[in-house]
């Protein structure tokens, strides 16, 4: 194997990361601060891919124009789910969330199904041409997806660091009746975490549909992984989520050098696996 | 400041509280003693809203009068000037010092001269807070915990604090050092409802105190009247003339 090889699938391994790390860190917030596992969380990256693609044909002529919108329009969807039916089953116990969750799922994807039809629809790259990294050529929109990606990841971040209501989203994870007790409106937090969980898997939609095409099942295929994404960084953690995320970029990146890409796959479940046996409470536990 | 009457809670089945009936004037600090499990701890939660009230009615006198509490969720009784602090503290451990104080005094919207008085206040009262705001609050000692349990309410301007067990785990001169920073809560304007193991120090602090079985106020009178009558304190409390004698 080459350095240039391994440079090139490092670079890969980033950029599918960064996309994971988007839809596990809304996964985690929500997981963690609501105790709400929800897994119809891999429909709203499917929404925004199938978004971005919707604004292209109807003719808004830009990627990064279509960008916005797209994530406006499933963080609309976010809320109104939240309004609606999310509403009625918070502090219900686990199997009536799951299920009703993963019912909103399958609604979402069969609907989407019956619209748009189950073929891939291909997206031209919104930035064309290839980037000299050292010894290799690369192309430039993976690049962009890595920097869109981190400079996302990393402002919510601060966010919840600093903002008010990341205070609040910390403290209504870590404490919640006190929390309440102390003045903090704990259902608009959660609507608040609503609305960022939504942006941020349509986020990642939007950047990987040019890269993977754009299909009803593409939200399904990456939700259990980012579920275990997030157990590896530790339920509620929002670093702990990146992180894991770009793990599993990587591992899946760098089998594909010597494994068939389901094999890839079926390496990267292993290796969560083996995380889960050894720290079954996160790579840096449940801190927040 | 704050009137309760007849206020009822169950977990579950079990009638836990069965008519509690108390008030609180302004600046007022007034004991809410009893044996372990009588729900003295219950009748402050109901207070705040964490437990569901039954039956019955709590209210707190606002600018605009008395206001009907009952049945709004814990944070609009927060607004509405009611001040929790629970058994154990419960600081977010994973929150700076300064977090901690931010959780509540956000929801204020201050303006910067007057969320500094806030701050102001609270340090005031507890100076060795100022120099522990970017240390995380699990890492405070026990008496570093209760000051901060106590600021973070403070610095919301409080018209009444429910105050639960302050003194559990501190040392004797920690918790008399507590004990006279609820006095001095008091001399602010501020009602105070004190819930402590301690009795003793409980009345030494305040000039009233009711007392509780079985989910209800059995008995109420005047500190100084209670500490005259050891027989009731016994029967009551379970503290005994020994006890008392002692230094």
């Amino acid at each position: 194997m080459s350095g240039e090889v391994l440079l090139l699938q490092l670079a890969n391994g980033l950029s599918f990361g960064v996309i994971f790390a988007l839809i596990a860190s809304g996964i985690t917030l929500m997981w963690g601060i609501m105790d709400f596992i929800n897994i119809a969380h891999g429909e709203l990256y499917m929404l925004g891919a199938y978004g971005v693609w919707l604004w292209l044909v109807i003719g808004v002529g830009d990627f990064w124009l279509a960008l916005p919108l797209a994530v406006m329009g499933v963080l609309g969807l976010g809320l109104a789910l939240r309004g609606t039916v999310l509403r009625r089953i918070f502090d219900r116990p686990p199997l009536h969330t799951l299920l009703a969750t993963y019912g909103i799922a399958l609604i979402l994807q069969q609907g989407v199904l019956a619209i748009f039809g189950p073929f891939t629809k291909e997206l031209a790259l919104p930035v064309g041409g290839l980037v000299s990294l050292g010894p290799v050529r690369y192309p430039a929109y993976r690049l962009v997806v890595i920097g869109v990606g981190l400079v996302i990841i990393v402002g919510a971040w601060i966010l919840i660091q600093r903002s008010t209501y990341g205070i609040w989203i910390r403290a209504v994870a870590q404490d919640r009746a006190m929390a309440a007790a102390l003045g903090v409106p704990v259902p608009r937090v959660y609507t608040v975490v609503m609305a960022l969980a939504s942006a941020l898997a349509a986020v990642g939609g939007v950047l990987a549909a040019p890269l993977f095409g754009v299909s009803p099942t593409m939200g399904g295929e990456i939700i259990l992984l980012a579920f275990i994404v997030v157990m590896i960084g530790g339920l509620g953690n929002y670093v702990g989520s990146v992180i894991g995320g770009v793990l599993i970029g990587e591992v899946i990146a760098l089998g594909a050098i010597w494994l068939q890409p389901t094999e890839a796959y079926l390496g990267a479940l292993g290796v969560l696996l083996a995380l889960l046996l050894l720290r079954p409470a996160g790579l840096l536990r449940a801190a927040r | 400041m704050l009137r309760v009457t007849d206020l009822h809670v169950f977990y579950g089945k079990s009638h836990i509280l069965r008519g509690v009936d108390l008030e609180l004037a302004a600046g007022e600090v007034v004991a809410l003693l009893g044996r372990n499990g009588v729900g003295k701890s219950t009748t402050l939660k109901a207070l705040i809203g964490l437990v569901p009230a039954h039956q019955g009615s709590v209210r707190v006198r606002t600018d605009a009068g008395w206001q009907e509490v009952t049945r709004l969720p814990p944070w609009e009784r927060a607004a509405l000037g009611l001040g929790y602090v629970p058994e154990e503290r419960r600081i977010f451990p994973h929150l700076t010092v300064g977090e901690n104080l931010r959780v509540g005094l956000d929801r204020l919207r201050l303006a910067g001269a007057e969320r500094r008085h806030a701050l102001q206040r609270a340090f005031d009262l507890f100076p060795a807070l100022a120099d522990h705001l970017h240390r995380p609050g699990r890492v405070l000692s026990g008496g570093q915990q209760q000051m901060l349990a106590l600021a973070r309410v403070l610095v919301l301007r409080p018209r009444v604090i429910l105050l639960d067990e302050p003194s559990q785990g501190l040392s004797p001169l920690l918790a008399e050092a507590m004990m006279e920073a609820v006095a001095r809560l008091g001399g602010e304007g501020i009602g105070v409802l004190l819930v402590e193991q301690n009795a003793l120090a409980a009345l030494d602090t305040c000039r009233r105190a009711y007392i509780m079985d079985k989910g209800r106020i059995c008995h109420h009178d005047e500190a100084v009247a209670l500490r005259a009558d050891p027989v009731a304190m016994e029967r009551m409390l379970g503290v005994t003339a020994d006890e008392e004698a002692a230094p």
